[in-house]
């Protein structure tokens, strides 16, 4: 048979063929309708926003613990204090935030117009892993007048105990961000230096000053994270 | 087409230089994109020089043959542009391996179509139509090329996915037309006819199947393809690629149902065992892709190891591996070649550079999941290709001596006799030449004058 210049001719020839061809393109032609309206309609608009990135509020419950110490120090010496924060408030937590360190002595000597004696303190960089070279870093403090001195050492990094606004990700990974139990694992170390200042009456034999006691407030700040989408 | 696969490394490339990420690269993906480069460019080249020898092709089958071997050698190219898009070059060198990924696609994709315009059946019945239907695919790589030397590139002019519709509606009909052709009608060359056209479609679907339950149930890693990222292609632009997939995944859907019914008929075709472990492979990437929430080709750096690793095992391999296996199973068993004493050699070689690659390929891919120890790992990949050598020497003799016909016992009407030379046939070599060297001049243009970057800085914004 002499080919037909129209190939649609030999491809619908007969009633099986037509039959058979049409309901396949017709199959094709269902895909493409469902694609579209799967596409356009039915999943339109988490296709559209496929890149729109969730907001999310981080806060943090903060809760703390007060723990004391006190040495009585000789003059010109400096003495070593340490502190580790119990592992239960680990447990117990997201995070150990803040380490807060007050330190605070009167003069004791008893003495008739005894001034203050001369207090330093210093929270040496430990192996400890914290935030040591945040810039809101109290490390160390002098007083002369018996004020107290107050340390502040940020422990997680980037925490101030603010709530923060991100954006992107999702809840579970701000909250693995701010659960890391490992921050603030270790001992810390204080180290208090006492410069006694004499009475005015140190001519006198019996009069002298030649230490003091020293009252040193360890406040670990441990948080609790919770994230919420912000809608 | 290759160019899907490659795109997540694309979307790293974006990331590293607008958002200054890691560039964390999957090192499998792209040692198989070199791998495939080289697997491409060789059987392509071997091939044409047989195709070239064999005097006896008809006009059409001669005219598919050469395409089909210089669509390899362009793929080569292409792989090996992605290749270099991936590995991270320093400088602005990428817009140039991109912009020439890009053209090699444009030519694959016009090539698919040229084929599938001649090849098993020629679509085009006279020299008239002949001409317009080349002229035609012809200019859209052509049209594709001047849009992205005037900094268009990505637009949705440029029918991104087209020829997933041409490849679906085209071979689909042949397929559908002489697999289903009455009992009383139907002999070995129309049942060869059908196993040709659902090759062609396999060849060129075939990654598109292994998505087909997130087609229907309606997935995000199916819905959500957006390749280049909303920094480049627009809503509709992702539409029009996605609804490529949409048909090509209903033509293959098609197919295994036709397969499976005339099976269970007891007209059992070789082309269910092909199909089937696409459709097979589907159920399990749903189970992997629904993990995460990646589209299936944006399958990033940073998602999880399982989606990757799945992401390389069958979309990289289909594209790298199983893409030439198919193209050399049809140039040997449908006569594409003429295997006599005096070509026997090369085509012998061919085989044997396809079973190597491909062997040790995969033995990479395998040994990048299971760390073996280079002695072991060296030994199996000598077991390996020994037993398939062996298994070549066997297989290539089967294929060689008991070729497939289609045009036997068959109404003469499907194949018209036109009358076009050899050395017209022989310029769509010169012509692919031409087209390379213009798509080298364009990728230049596109590197030097930061079109790629500007394009995204724009649409961005």
């Amino acid at each position: 048979m002499q080919p037909n210049d129209n190939v649609l001719a030999d491809l619908f020839s007969n009633d099986g063929s037509r039959r058979n061809v049409s309901i396949y393109l017709a199959f094709l032609v269902v895909a493409f309708l469902y694609h579209a309206s799967v596409f356009w309609f039915i999943m339109g608009d988490d296709i559209q926003s496929k890149y729109a990135q969730s907001e999310y509020v981080i806060e943090f419950e903060e809760s703390s613990e007060i723990f004391t110490d006190s040495r009585t120090i000789d003059d010109g010496e400096k003495a070593t204090i340490d502190f580790t924060a119990p592992s239960n408030l680990f447990d117990s937590n997201s995070g150990f935030g803040l380490l807060l360190i007050t330190i605070t002595y009167t003069e004791t000597s008893g003495e008739f117009g005894d001034p203050c004696d001369t207090i330093s303190a210093d929270l040496s960089v430990t192996d400890v892993s914290a935030d040591w070279k945040n810039e809101n870093n109290e490390l160390s403090g002098v007083s002369s007048d018996c004020e107290a001195i107050s340390l502040l050492l940020h422990v997680y990094p980037d925490y101030d105990g603010e709530s923060m606004d991100v954006v992107g990700m999702d809840e579970l990974y701000w909250s693995d961000t701010w659960s890391n139990s490992s921050y603030g694992q270790g001992m810390f170390q204080l180290d208090v230096e006492v410069i006694v200042n004499e009475p005015i009456t140190s001519g006198i034999p019996t009069v002298s000053d030649t230490n003091e006691k020293v009252d040193v407030t360890w406040e670990p700040v441990f948080f609790e994270v919770s994230v919420r989408e912000n809608s | 087409m290759i160019l899907e696969i490659y795109l997540f490394d694309i979307v790293k490339t974006w990331q590293k230089l607008h958002f200054n990420q890691q560039f964390n690269l999957n090192v499998d993906e792209q040692n198989l994109l070199f791998i495939g480069a080289i697997l491409s460019i060789a059987l392509g080249g071997l091939s044409l020089r047989l195709v070239r020898q064999n005097s006896k092709l008809p006009w059409n089958e001669a005219i598919a043959a050469h395409i089909l071997c210089l669509m390899f050698i362009t793929k080569g190219i292409q792989n090996a542009a992605f290749g270099y898009v991936n590995s991270g070059s320093e400088g602005d060198v990428w817009q140039f391996w991109f912009q020439l990924a890009f053209a090699m696609d444009y030519i694959f994709e016009s090539s698919i179509m040229a084929i599938a315009l001649l090849y098993p059946v020629p679509l085009l019945r006279n020299l008239k139509q002949v001409k317009i239907g080349l002229g035609f695919v012809v200019f859209f790589a052509l049209f594709r090329l001047t849009l992205d030397a005037m900094g268009f590139n990505l637009s949705a002019f440029a029918l991104f996915g087209f020829f997933y519709f041409a490849t679906a509606i085209i071979w689909g009909s042949v397929y559908i037309r002489f697999r289903l052709i009455p009992k009383e009608q139907q002999n070995q060359s129309t049942q060869n006819i059908s196993l040709l056209s659902g090759l062609f479609t396999t060849l060129v679907l075939g990654h598109i199947w292994m998505w087909w339950p997130g087609f229907i149930l309606q997935s995000e890693y199916f819905y959500f393809l957006d390749p280049f990222g909303q920094t480049l292609t627009t809503t509709t632009w992702d539409y029009i690629w996605g609804a490529g997939y949409a048909i090509g995944i209903a033509a293959g859907l098609t197919i295994i149902s036709v397969e499976i019914y005339q099976a269970v008929r007891g007209n059992l075709n070789h082309l269910l065992y092909v199909v089937s472990p696409y459709f097979v492979l589907g159920v399990i990437g749903f189970l992997i892709y629904s993990q995460g929430s990646d589209a299936g080709f944006a399958v990033k750096s940073n998602t999880g190891e399982n989606v990757q690793l799945w992401s390389t095992f069958t979309t990289g391999l289909h594209f790298t591996i199983i893409r030439p296996l198919i193209a050399m199973y049809i140039l040997l068993k449908f006569n594409l070649l003429d295997i006599n004493e005096k070509t026997k050699p090369m085509a012998k070689t061919m085989s044997i550079v396809l079973i190597v690659v491909a062997t040790s390929a995969i033995l990479e891919l395998v040994q990048s999941i299971i760390p073996i120890n280079q002695m072991i790992s060296a030994a199996l990949l000598g077991i390996l290709i020994a037993l398939g050598l062996g298994w070549e020497e066997k297989s290539f003799q089967t294929l060689v001596s008991n070729p497939s016909h289609i045009r036997r016992d068959l109404d003469s009407k499907w194949f018209p006799d036109l009358k076009i030379s050899r050395k017209h046939i022989s310029r769509i070599e010169i012509a692919c030449l031409l087209y390379c060297l213009i798509s080298l001049l364009v990728s230049f243009i596109v590197w030097e004058f930061d079109i790629i970057l500007e394009i995204m800085s724009e649409r961005s914004a």
